[in-house]
């Protein structure tokens, strides 16, 4: 899709997708949306669908998202757990802020669980961090500390071999 | 590490001190001088033997033990943190399930509602708007019911004067008496002359106006 093409490009932008609130709990695999184009009541979930699906989308990359267009007599929301249990939300004549809220509210995650992930991939992330599972092994690796005394040996002021010499 | 030839190939000299693994590599064959080194068998009495065996298998025993014990005890901790946490998460997430499905019945009940009202006036809307339109299609067809009778009782006032079979004679006896003629001229001013054979006004008199 070119830039700044078509309707609303707004909803293609970086920022736009990352200003996204909703995150699904880890346990849903598939989100689908049920509304048709026609009708008072259903605008609500149109302009649901027409905003914030692809913010729900690009903030859940591993959760299928599909929508059921003018297949349903009134517009719905029916999100399918991993373990079989499935959730039907009735979103006839809502405005689309008050369908997100309530979403949040039920099958997203709470500000707290998603403050404490953050925290969790940041202590992850930290280029700080060496060791196993960090970006690098080892410290040695970073210029001006001391390199492992196996690729280079120690000044012989660190060494036993020196330091306690008895001639 | 670097290649030491690498680092001992370069063009500008280097300090630093390389860790080096003093003996022959391990491609090169045996030394000229050591081919025919045939090195002694130790040899350890039967009653050395025997207890350094003994020794031995104590040791492996008690080490083998010890190793097991560490083993399993970190396996039974494991499994009750595991057991524990997952437990206290499942709980939770029974917990928040309830929760949320909770929310979301009370959502759907009251949109329920809100619909249901909703129904019922657009139900009323068409109610009226189709009586609306019966009432219309009732008065237009009285209407021409009206116009009909009206028509018909025209009809019937003008049946008098037909023709029929009994006065066809006086009706042809009358036309025959009453010649009409329905030829006509028209002048310039519009004067319709009828007849064919009416007299035509002098022109003197027609130029005289004009």
């Amino acid at each position: 899709m070119p830039f700044m093409k078509g309707r609303a490009p707004i909803r293609r932008t970086l920022n736009y997708l990352n200003a996204g609130k909703l995150v699904f709990k880890d346990k849903i695999k598939i989100f689908s949306i049920g509304y048709n184009i026609h009708g008072q009541n259903n605008t609500g979930a149109k302009e649901f669908v027409f905003w914030y699906l692809p913010q729900i989308q690009y903030k859940n990359p591993d959760v299928q998202v599909a929508t059921l267009k003018n297949l349903t007599p009134t517009p719905f929301i029916k999100c399918y757990f991993e373990d079989g249990r499935r959730i039907l939300v009735d979103i006839d004549n809502k405005t689309k802020e008050d369908i997100l809220e309530h979403l949040m509210n039920t099958v997203g995650k709470s500000k707290e669980v998603l403050e404490a992930e953050a925290i969790a991939a940041e202590k992850k992330d930290n280029p700080a961090n060496f060791g196993v599972g960090c970006e690098r092994p080892c410290i040695c690796e970073v210029y001006g500390q001391v390199p492992c005394p196996g690729v280079v040996p120690l000044p012989k002021v660190m060494r036993g071999k020196y330091k306690n010499a008895t001639d | 590490m670097l290649p030491k030839k690498l680092l001992l190939k370069r063009s500008c000299p280097l300090i630093m001190q390389i860790a080096e693994f003093h003996r022959k590599p391990r491609w090169l064959p045996v030394a000229k001088s050591k081919i025919y080194r045939i090195p002694k068998r130790p040899e350890i009495s039967e009653e050395e033997r025997l207890e350094l065996l003994r020794i031995n298998n104590n040791y492996k025993t008690q080490m083998r033990a010890i190793r097991r014990f560490y083993h399993e005890e970190m396996i039974k901790e494991k499994s009750s943190l595991e057991s524990a946490s997952s437990e206290m998460s499942q709980k939770l997430e029974a917990e928040e399930w309830e929760r949320c499905v909770q929310i979301n019945e009370q959502w759907n009940k009251q949109v329920a509602a809100e619909r249901e009202e909703r129904r019922k006036i657009e139900l009323a809307a068409m109610e009226e708007y189709a009586l609306k339109r019966m009432e219309a299609k009732d008065k237009e067809l009285q209407e021409r019911i009206l116009k009909a009778s009206e028509k018909i009782k025209r009809e019937k006032e003008l049946s008098s004067t037909f023709i029929t079979p009994d006065n066809l004679e006086a009706a042809i006896d009358h036309a025959l008496a009453n010649p009409v003629d329905y030829n006509f001229a028209i002048d310039l001013k519009g004067n319709i002359i009828s007849g064919r054979d009416t007299q035509i006004p002098k022109p003197e008199k027609t130029q005289a106006t004009v």
